[in-house]
């Protein structure tokens, strides 16, 4: 039976979750044999991206990106964090900014599979597609 | 009977030899000319009567044949008269089948260009609304690039999350 990239990111995560810090690297080198070993080499990145989703998903992370038109200020990137923790409804969020001057205005939030446009660009848009209907 | 011969002064021998030559005249003459011109004569009469006969019968044969003629004539006028009925009434049919036909074609057309014409007048119609809203986005889109400072921003994006 072929064994998917998932089910081995599940493998490697049940195989850590209960080691000590000091049995972490051991383990992994093991897995990364056993991965050697059984020909499935090509599929490392695909296991590493999806033991990084079962990490997350378990540990309560949430992996977001916010994107806007001008740097934004602490308060304003600690309400959307708050505002991204609802969302997802994750502990904690890993967030990563972006600047894009086309959006004009607001932000564009990404997290998960999910997009959440609050930006002026967007708005346009609508106004257009509004316009034209 | 003697004194007859005497005042006639007959000769009785001359009178035998003469109705002896009288005879064989009339035999001779009725022998060979009134014998053959009464047969002949007979003939012909009997031709002229059957000519007469014939044509008695041709005339009869002629008015009926006028009689037949007539009643086929009737008869064939009769059927003339009923085929040109028929043949009209076929033709009255067929001129309100095609006018019909004509209807239902032009009402089609007409209906088929009413359709392109609301099509063309839609088409039209979405291409200034998109020019519209092209250059109202673009005005938008500098004013908002002008106006919308970081303070502003920052309101909007509150703002978003809020809604």
């Amino acid at each position: 039976m072929k064994i998917t990239a998932r089910q081995f990111a599940e493998g490697l995560y049940g195989s850590l979750e209960e080691r000590k810090q000091g049995e972490v690297n051991e383990t992994i080198k093991r897995f990364a044999g056993i991965i050697v070993a059984s020909g499935q080499a090509g599929k490392a990145e695909k296991i590493i991206a999806e033991f990084v989703k079962i990490w997350n998903r378990k540990k309560g992370i949430a992996v977001a990106e916010i994107a806007s038109a001008r740097k934004l200020d602490r308060e304003t990137v600690k309400l959307l964090d708050g505002h991204i923790a609802k969302l997802t409804g994750a502990e904690k969020i890993e967030l990563t900014e972006k600047i894009d001057e086309s959006l004009l205005g607001g932000a564009v939030i990404r997290y998960g599979d999910k997009v959440a446009d609050g930006s002026l660009k967007a708005k346009l848009k609508n106004l257009k597609e509004v316009l034209v209907k | 009977m003697e004194s007859l011969i005497e005042v006639f002064h007959l000769d009785i021998k001359l009178f035998l030899a003469q109705v002896v030559n009288f005879a064989i005249v009339f035999g001779v003459i009725y022998f060979f000319a009134l014998k053959p011109l009464t047969a002949v004569m007979g003939e012909r009469t009997k031709k002229i009567e059957k000519s007469l006969e014939d044509a008695k019968a041709i005339e009869e044969k002629l008015a009926e044949t006028r009689e037949k003629y007539h009643a086929e004539m009737v008869k064939a006028k009769k059927e003339a008269s009923l085929i040109l009925e028929r043949a009209t009434e076929a033709a009255e049919e067929k001129r309100k089948e095609a006018i019909a036909k004509a209807k239902e074609e032009i009402g089609e057309i007409i209906n088929k260009e009413k359709a392109q014409m609301q099509m063309e007048k839609a088409a039209v119609l979405k291409e200034i609304k998109k020019e519209v809203a092209d250059l109202v986005a673009a005005g938008l889109e500098k004013v908002l690039g002008e106006k919308v400072d970081e303070k502003k921003d920052k309101e909007i994006i509150k703002r978003s999350i809020i809604n």
